[in-house]
């Protein structure tokens, strides 16, 4: 027994390596939130006032803000004074050696085909470098540096560029936007920040290698990039392999300014906990995530595949402020079992010329509501602006909800808005066509819906797109019987 | 079949029958209720007026509803498709103009098997005025082999006016075949520019392409002398 | 002993219909067998039946397929046991190209028999040299399965398929239907090329032509009202020709 308390104790201790220095209590805020808990988290970044103050301005607000209920998502309220706002990462309860980690789990990851390496990682397994990464993250840190990238955690970005996260941090998706990004806007843990120079076009994807690492970024994440004049980025957010985390709510922000004739990808693979088969557990997302084309020709374009939590409420968004400015959203939703997703986008035409496109595919199976909700708006100075968006729904089984939701608006005469949107289920001749040439009926329920999502898959990096062609293979998994 | 108090229209037609009715002037609320096996062919001209529509069709019952909304107004049809094979066809022209709110709302509710909903909806909105489309269509769980569709298409015809539409399909079943599309934007440049190269002024090649668009609806009319009426009424008020 | 294929008494119904009423075959190892009859003989719903449509209720009956008890197993075991339909309207999947579908098939039959995967370059080449045979162009093999094609290339589709995945049992429903007559000429193909002592065929068609010039049975069965009527060889399509089924109904 005291032995088995000491080792324990070390796992804790190892984490001190990464920076913490005090001992374990003094490392947790008390639950709930308060100011107190707010300066305290400040202060552990060792922050400077005015990002106390922006964390304390968003808190007050917070308080006056209700929780929004419009989503077609139905949830136990949630008591935000029952949460850790700061804690240090949980090694100490974490799996030692990856023959520790749940059999299911590694099943899954070989499923997916994560490379060995990695998932020691995913599963939390409490060492540290595990793998070679560590330095492969250094060496393409030092090759970005060369060429003025700026890639690293927003509490090191405020600690090395106040300037620019000064500038930026809230311009996009201020505090006062919704209910949880001005929570996130007081709590935020950690995240990434990324700012691409002028007339750079960043040599590599900014990828989930980085962030096994480089990332135990928590609950509230808030991601920040620019990417100045002529320049490009294509960025990664997650990956296909379930990640293993015991907080419940998410709420986080993702920012991105695109200057003048500048381009960035954003491709998300979500698929946190979906919570068990009959709907128990797993994690609510609450994202907000938007863009801001400032500039002329500036391009920003959203790609996702989100298979994973069990609640998704999330619409990345584009404001289409500078001429020219093109935005574009790619999604493939799939829920299963009792999961609920609302989940869509906002395209806000404001410049002349400003064009954008939406792809959206619904997949929902077992006992899953599936939600797409979208928003268009022509606004008057959208001059000759165009969108296009095309939603497709698939249902698989007969107990699941699809449900498609745009508005459009449209205040410019010169302006065109289209919107198509198809639900139907996969046809009993579809199946019996595959099956009777020998594949099983899941295999021909995946093969039929990764067809379904083609024009979304297409959108993703290559890598990625291999890995997300079998997670929908396991997301999938026991939706016909 | 028709009874008029000045708050309620209620309308029944009785098992088999087959009836035809035109409604001119709107009370707050119009009951329609189409038997089994029926058939209801409703034309209604709504202007400047304020109605729920309300319409339950029966097993085998087709119900086909043209609407003619003009000015400022809120107008809302709701139809339950109770009975197995019900068939509901709505299509629904809107025009607005100068300081105008028009607004129009429909949702359809498929509760019996094999039960087919078709909505056409064509607006248009000039001068400063404001419209909007709310449309929903419905499947509740267990359904079967439903067939549902709604389109909807608008002009905007001036700087100051604007168009919102919400389409929304809500599906709880999968034995389904829906669809739906909106489409809002201005007159095609190309037809435009055409007709002017054959020597129409502007705004004659314009009011002609207006109302090619939205009689596209009305053409469904089949008392000519009440078509050609409604036509006109629509390009007169729209300030065509 | 039983035949390598042997159908006993079966009976078969969709929804409350009954269509196969009691029908007997016996089928052996390599030999072409045609089936005709009138419309609603049952002929589509035999092949369906074997295959295991679930479309199909089996309500009596039995069948052993190589010593085993087929309606016992699922569609794609049977499948995989060697079973291929050549369907007379195939279906559309968007979005999934023929040329990945066609490895995913081949490699769920290697699967279950044992073998290993085989890999993408080694499948594409057999792909390549087998699609000529049929006059398939390599576009045609990056399209969507049967999205967008002809009458004519959806046949061709479907004798390629067969001639990929090499099964010991081919259906062949009403391969000829529907096509004009050039694409009449070359949907018998499959058959022309893979004809052998290991494989076994089952033709339907109305077109006595075709079966003559292409098929060239060795076997041809009459269905009339569910059941096999009669059982014999060519002779029996040039019957059919002359005088309809006439004298079938009666034996019926």
């Amino acid at each position: 027994m005291a032995e088995e308390k000491l080792s324990v104790r070390d796992a804790v201790s190892d984490t001190y390596k990464y920076g913490f220095t005090t001992n374990v209590a003094s490392e947790t805020a008390p639950k709930g939130l308060s100011e107190d808990v707010i300066r305290f988290i400040s202060a552990k970044k060792n922050e400077p006032d005015w990002l106390t103050e922006f964390r304390l301005k968003a808190y007050r607000h917070w308080l006056t803000m209700a929780e929004p209920h419009w989503g077609m998502i139905a949830y136990d309220p949630i008591d935000y004074q029952d949460i850790y706002y700061y804690s240090a990462p949980k090694t100490a309860t974490a799996p030692k050696k990856l023959e520790d980690v749940d059999p299911e789990l590694l099943k899954t990851y070989d499923k997916l085909g994560v490379p060995l390496q990695e998932r020691a990682a995913l599963a939390g397994v409490a060492v540290d470098a595990v793998f070679d990464s560590v330095s492969v993250a250094t060496t393409f840190r030092e090759k970005l540096a060369e060429k003025g990238i700026v890639f690293c955690s927003i509490s090191e970005a405020v600690q090395l560029h106040p300037d620019l996260v000064r500038r930026f941090l809230g311009s996009v998706v201020p505090y006062t936007d919704n209910f949880f990004a001005c929570l996130n806007a007081a709590v935020f843990s950690d995240g990434t920040f990324v700012y691409i120079p002028k007339g750079v076009r960043c040599p590599m994807e900014l990828s989930t290698y980085f962030r096994i690492n480089a990332q135990k970024t928590g609950q509230f994440e808030r991601t920040l990039i620019i990417a100045d004049d002529d320049s490009y980025v294509s960025y990664l957010e997650g990956c296909t392999a379930p990640q293993r985390d015991e907080n419940q709510l998410h709420a986080a922000i993702v920012e991105i300014v695109v200057m003048n004739n500048a381009e960035v990808k954003y491709s998300t693979v979500q698929n946190w906990y979906p919570g068990d088969k009959n709907g128990k557990g797993g994690i609510y997302n609450f994202v907000t995530k938007r863009g801001l084309c400032k500039g002329v020709n500036a391009k920003l374009s959203w790609t996702q595949v989100e298979t994973g939590s069990a609640l998704t409420w999330k619409y990345p968004s584009c404001v289409l402020a500078g001429d020219n400015s093109r935005g574009e959203f790619y999604s493939v939703a799939i829920t299963n079992n009792y999961q609920q997703a609302d989940t869509g986008t906002k395209m806000i035409h404001l410049g002349r010329g400003t064009t954008s496109t939406i792809v959206s595919k619904g997949i929902s199976a077992g006992h899953s509501q599936n939600t797409y909700r979208g928003l268009v708006r022509m606004g008057k100075g959208a001059e000759n602006a165009r969108n296009f968006s095309q939603c497709d729904s698939l249902l698989i089984g007969g107990s699941c909800g699809a449900h498609t939701l745009p508005n459009m608006v449209s205040a410019n005469p010169t302006a065109s808005v289209e919107h198509e949107a198809t639900t139907s289920k996969i046809s009993d001749e579809q199946l019996y066509y595959c099956r009777q040439r020998g594949l099983s009926a899941e295999e021909s329920v995946s093969l039929i819906v990764n067809g379904f999502c083609k024009d979304v898959m297409q959108k993703l990096p290559m890598e990625f797109a291999i890995e997300a062609t079998r997670l929908v293979a396991v997301s999938l998994e026991g939706s016909v019987g | 079949m028709t009874q008029n108090t000045e708050k309620r229209t209620v309308v029944d037609v009785a098992e088999r029958e087959t009836k035809t009715l035109v409604e001119t002037v709107l009370s707050a609320e119009t009951v329609v209720s189409v038997g089994k096996g029926a058939s209801l062919t409703h034309y209604r001209l709504a202007e400047d007026a304020e109605n729920a529509l309300t319409v339950r069709l029966d097993a085998g019952a087709s119900y086909t509803l043209i609407t003619l909304a003009l000015g400022t107004g809120k107008l809302r049809i709701a139809a339950d498709l109770a009975g197995e094979g019900a068939v509901c066809r709505s299509d629904v022209v809107y025009a607005a103009t100068d300081d105008e709110v028009l607004s129009l709302q429909t949702d359809f509710t498929h509760n019996a098997d094999k039960t087919v909903s078709r909505q056409l909806v064509k607006g248009a909105a000039n001068g400063r005025a404001k419209a909007s489309f709310e449309g929903r269509i419905l499947i509740p769980y267990d359904k079967k082999e439903i067939d549902g569709s709604q389109q909807h298409r608008a002009l905007l015809l001036s700087r100051d006016c604007e168009i919102a539409a919400v389409p929304r399909l809500e599906i709880y079943a999968d034995d389904v075949k829906c669809a739906h599309g909106s489409a809002v934007g201005s007159l095609n440049a190309e037809q435009l520019y055409y007709m002017r190269a054959r020597g129409l002024d502007e705004s004659e090649a314009r009011r002609l392409l207006t109302t090619a668009f939205l009689n596209e609806v009305l053409d469904g009319i089949r008392d000519e002398a009440l078509r050609s009426d409604w036509e006109a009424q629509t390009a007169e008020r729209i300030g065509l | 002993m039983s035949a390598w294929l042997e159908i006993k008494d079966l009976s078969a119904k969709v929804g409350e219909k009954e269509i196969l009423k009691g029908l007997s075959l016996s089928v052996g190892k390599g030999e072409i067998h045609v089936l005709m009859g009138p419309n609603g003989s049952g002929k589509s719903t035999l092949s369906n039946v074997l295959c295991g449509d679930p479309m199909y209720e089996v309500t009596g009956g039995s069948v052993t397929f190589k010593g085993k008890d087929l309606l016992a197993e699922s569609i794609e075991e049977r499948a995989c046991d060697g079973i291929f339909m050549a369907f007379q309207r195939p279906v559309e999947i968007p979005g999934v190209t023929m040329t990945t579908f066609m490895k995913y098939a081949l490699n769920a039959r290697r699967r279950a028999a044992g073998l290993s995967e085989m890999d993408a370059v080694s499948f594409i080449k057999r792909l390549k040299i087998r699609a000529k045979a049929f006059d398939i162009s390599e576009e045609m093999l990056k399209r969507p399965v049967n999205v967008g094609f002809s009458g004519g290339e959806k046949k061709r589709m479907e004798n390629l398929q067969m001639a990929v995945l090499e099964p010991d049992f081919c259906i062949l429903d009403e391969m000829d239907a529907g096509l004009d007559v050039d694409a009449v000429k070359v949907a018998g193909a499959g058959v022309q090329i893979m004809r052998g002592p290991e494989r076994t065929f089952f033709v339907i068609s109305h077109n006595i032509g075709f079966l003559r010039e292409q098929i060239k049975p060795d076997f041809v069965h009459i269905l009339v009202g569910g059941r096999v009527v009669a059982n014999g060889g060519t002779e029996l399509m040039d019957e059919v020709e002359k005088n309809g089924f006439s004298r079938f109904y009666k034996e019926a």
